[in-house]
């Protein structure tokens, strides 16, 4: 339970770090939302004057302290730029981001960790190197060309699928819906692979080289079923660095929104520095840490699972 | 391998349960999705700044008492009809019988309200910009069902500004202008699904013609690449604006889309700041000008599509006039400009925002102006940096931008404008053409004053920046030229 316990503080702590860095950063940004709303011809007066209408000349802590106390109640408060309520939105994107982020770290996962050890079985014949240079190339390549090309294929040559965007009822059109998700997750689950083969692959050879494989090997099993048994070993180490990706998958989700014209989280918090919306970016990334922090906690409870050595 | 064979079973998924084109069929014939670059921030057509919001809620789903056209006519919308008297100091408007799309009456009380609006000095519910558009007019008052506005001094401008968000009516005593939007025009708001699209369904009980498409869907992206994708693959009926049109080949390669090409009022200008050395002299001005041959300028920096223009005046307008010659393409007179005044070698800065047609063209500029003997070094700016150093502070040689409003002669006549052209001559110009008692006394004030803005060379304009759009073959009613803010659609259709 200490265990436990400990986590809990850790990410409480990390979250509240957060918070404040978000909010100095925000503050540092130049222009503010008074520009944004009434353009290059405003006059002092009338910015000032938006100013006081947004709260935005009370002083710092009191903004952060305000902020923060009714982020900690639930109330995310409401966008300054439309005057929607900020957990609304938050909740309309995920239908776009959580899907395309899971899907894809779920197809990268179990491809990554089944071609790691392929390649590290077969890391002397030539499709056992060529599977490692696909790897390397996977990682040398930006995500936005990966979905250009798709989209040059499968959307512009062929037109078997959406080039980009959303069905505007959502997932109430759920097979266009799921259409227009299909190359996106692609795009994300490639990328992402590129990176996790490697590292599914090292994990494989080093248990190749283990006591343990050599003992199943000596007990008469077959080299496939030795290394069937350090499943969970390769896994751990895969879960381990998706966890840690999570935040890092969230910035190439907003390349990945933007080449496919997708109406998620990325393009929305893009779009919100940009207007200067700056009670909105703060509870839109309080709700995105805090979501990294809940994903490491399941990873660490999962991995201790497939791993009991841990506990120890 | 198995990635392959993922790819192949997702799309086969996707294959087998739908068919290509099921972002149109799912929502019926009747309805054309138009993909557009910049989506509002707000749906405040009256507050919030930037012109997304006017070209998809105004003309479409609100109205004004007057309308522009197309061709840059002012004609009656709300209005029935309209008089403005001799003296150019009242303007009456008799209304039509109009519903909002809550279904209720609009009144004259309506109109009243909405335009007061506008004429409060102290409000921060309005842009200052609809505000200043509005300073000349003194009162409104209205009986049955006529409207009249008194003005302090003549105001030329009025009516088009009419036509424009300041003169959009609400209902009576709205207060969510963020939101939502109910007005009277032949579109209904029907659902903004941020970060994607707009949608607007047809008003059965519009006052005129019905709109031609039951559902219009305004489709966003934020990047231009996908735009152009979304066009050939079919996901669209019409994108609204080519970015780079040095792209066009690609969609004129293909036989079921067409590229439509229209006229703006965005006159790409190099500005050149009048207050500072070397550009406080007339002649290394003209020197710039004449450096430029505009034409290949345009093959290379827009890929031929583009008119040449004199001076800051677009061929739409009453008073454009060919001023070409003044200061055309001559590298000799140029080069002898620049070493007359003395100046072979000069060093001067170019401030290059990032926007295609600055970017495209600044090369182009610093090899012609080296040709003549000024040495231009490029630097890449911001838009943050370019608003406050060059436009707010006037602290530049050299800066390209496109200036997009319509009627903005007067900008030259701002001697604290980031041109600082203080010309006391062209101020007069233009206070004449605003105070002008006739349209043929405005047209003459105006054409004076282009041609004296292209004597002094104020700035150099480099080209004016077509409208250009590719659609459909199938697809009808598209307006052509943007002369307002408004991106009417109410005539588009699939035939």
């Amino acid at each position: 339970m200490s265990g436990v316990g400990r986590r809990l503080v850790t990410a409480l702590a990390g979250i509240l770090l957060s918070t404040v860095f978000v909010f100095a950063v925000l503050r540092v940004l130049p222009g503010d939302i008074a520009t944004a709303r009434l353009g290059i011809d405003a006059t002092p007066e009338a910015l000032a004057q938006l100013r006081t209408e947004y709260g935005l000349d009370r002083s710092l802590p009191e903004q952060y302290f305000t902020w923060l106390f009714d982020a900690m109640r639930g109330d995310l408060g409401t966008s300054l730029v439309d005057g929607r309520p900020v957990r609304g939105e938050i909740v309309a994107r995920l239908d776009v981001t959580l899907p395309l982020i899971m899907v894809s770290s779920l197809i990268a996962v179990i491809v990554s960790t089944w071609l790691g050890r392929r390649i590290a079985l077969r890391r002397k014949s030539v499709s056992g190197l060529v599977a490692t240079a696909l790897s390397q190339l996977g990682l040398a390549i930006p995500t936005f060309v990966v979905g250009v090309c798709l989209i040059a294929v499968f959307a512009v040559q062929w037109q078997l699928l959406p080039a980009g965007g959303f069905p505007v009822r959502g997932w109430r059109e759920p097979t266009a819906a799921l259409r227009s998700l299909v190359l996106p997750v692609v795009t994300l689950a490639l990328t992402q692979c590129a990176m996790l083969v490697r590292f599914a692959r090292s994990q494989s050879l080093d248990f190749l080289a283990s006591d343990a494989f050599r003992t199943a090997r000596a007990a008469g099993r077959t080299t496939d079923q030795a290394i069937d048994t350090a499943r969970r070993l390769v896994l751990s180490p895969v879960l381990t660095i998706t966890a840690l990706q999570v935040s890092a998958l969230l910035t190439t989700a907003v390349v990945v929104e933007s080449v496919f014209a997708l109406p998620g989280l990325g393009s929305m918090l893009v779009r919100d520095i940009a207007n200067r919306d700056v009670l909105k970016v703060q509870s839109t990334l309080l709700a995105v840490v805090f979501g990294v922090f809940l994903v490491r906690l399941i990873v660490d409870f999962v991995n201790d699972r497939l791993d009991p050595r841990r506990l120890k | 391998m198995l990635v392959a064979g993922l790819c192949a079973v997702l799309i086969g998924a996707g294959c087998g349960a739908g068919s290509a084109d099921d972002a149109v069929n799912d929502s019926g014939r009747d309805s054309i999705t138009l993909g557009l670059t910049l989506e509002p921030t707000s749906l405040d057509i009256s507050g919030t700044a930037g012109q997304s919001i006017p070209q998809v809620l105004l003309d479409n789903v609100y109205e004004g008492l007057v309308r522009v056209d197309e061709n840059g006519a002012i004609v009656a919308a709300l209005a029935e009809q309209y008089s403005v008297s001799d003296d150019g100091l009242s303007y009456t408007f008799t209304l039509r019988d109009a519903r909002f799309h809550d279904g209720s009456v609009l009144t004259v009380d309506d109109v009243v309200w909405s335009l007061n609006r506008v004429l409060d000095d102290a409000t921060t519910a309005v842009l200052p910009t609809q505000v200043a558009q509005f300073a000349k007019v003194s009162s409104i008052a209205a009986n049955d069902d006529v409207v009249t506005l008194t003005l302090i001094e003549r105001d030329n401008d009025l009516l088009y500004n009419l036509t424009q968000r300041g003169g959009v009516i609400f209902k009576k005593d709205t207060t969510d202008f963020a939101s939502t939007a109910i007005g009277t025009g032949p579109f209904v708001f029907a659902k903004w699904d941020k970060g994607n699209s707009i949608t607007l369904e047809r008003f059965d009980d519009y006052w005129g013609r019905r709109a031609d498409t039951k559902t219009v869907i305004f489709r966003y992206f934020a990047d231009a690449t996908a735009l152009s994708n979304a066009m050939l693959a079919g996901d669209i009926d019409v994108m609204t604006t080519v970015q780079s049109p040095e792209n066009l080949e690609v969609f004129k390669a293909r036989e079921d889309l067409k590229v439509l090409s229209g006229s703006t009022n965005c006159e790409v200008t190099l500005g050149m700041n009048n207050s500072r050395a070397p550009f406080n002299d007339v002649s290394v001005r003209k020197a710039v000008r004449q450096a430029l041959d505009k034409r290949s300028l345009i093959d290379a920096a827009w890929g031929g599509y583009g008119t040449e223009i004199g001076s800051f005046v677009p061929p739409t307008d009453p008073w454009f006039e060919d001023l070409t010659d003044i200061a055309p393409f001559n590298v000799n007179a140029a080069r002898d400009a620049i070493a007359g005044a003395g100046l072979v070698g000069t060093e001067v800065k170019l401030d290059v925002p990032p926007i295609n047609y600055a970017t495209n063209s600044s090369e182009f500029i610093a090899a012609a102006l080296a040709d003549v003997g000024l040495q231009v070094s490029i630097t890449p700016v911001t838009w943050e940096e370019w608003l406050d150093r060059v436009f707010t502070k006037a602290d530049y040689d050299l800066t390209i931008v496109c200036h997009i409003e319509r009627n903005d002669m007067a900008i030259y006549a701002n001697p604290e404008y980031y041109f600082r052209f203080d010309n006391a001559e062209y101020r007069d110009l233009i206070a004449a053409a605003s105070n002008a008692a006739t349209q043929d006394d405005r047209v003459s004030a105006l054409r004076s004053a282009a041609r004296l803005l292209s004597e002094q060379s104020a700035s150099d304009w480099l080209w004016l920046i077509p409208n250009l759009q590719v659609a459909k073959r199938e697809i009808a009613g598209v307006v052509k030229n943007s002369v307002g803010d408004s991106y009417y659609v109410a005539r588009v259709e699939r035939v």
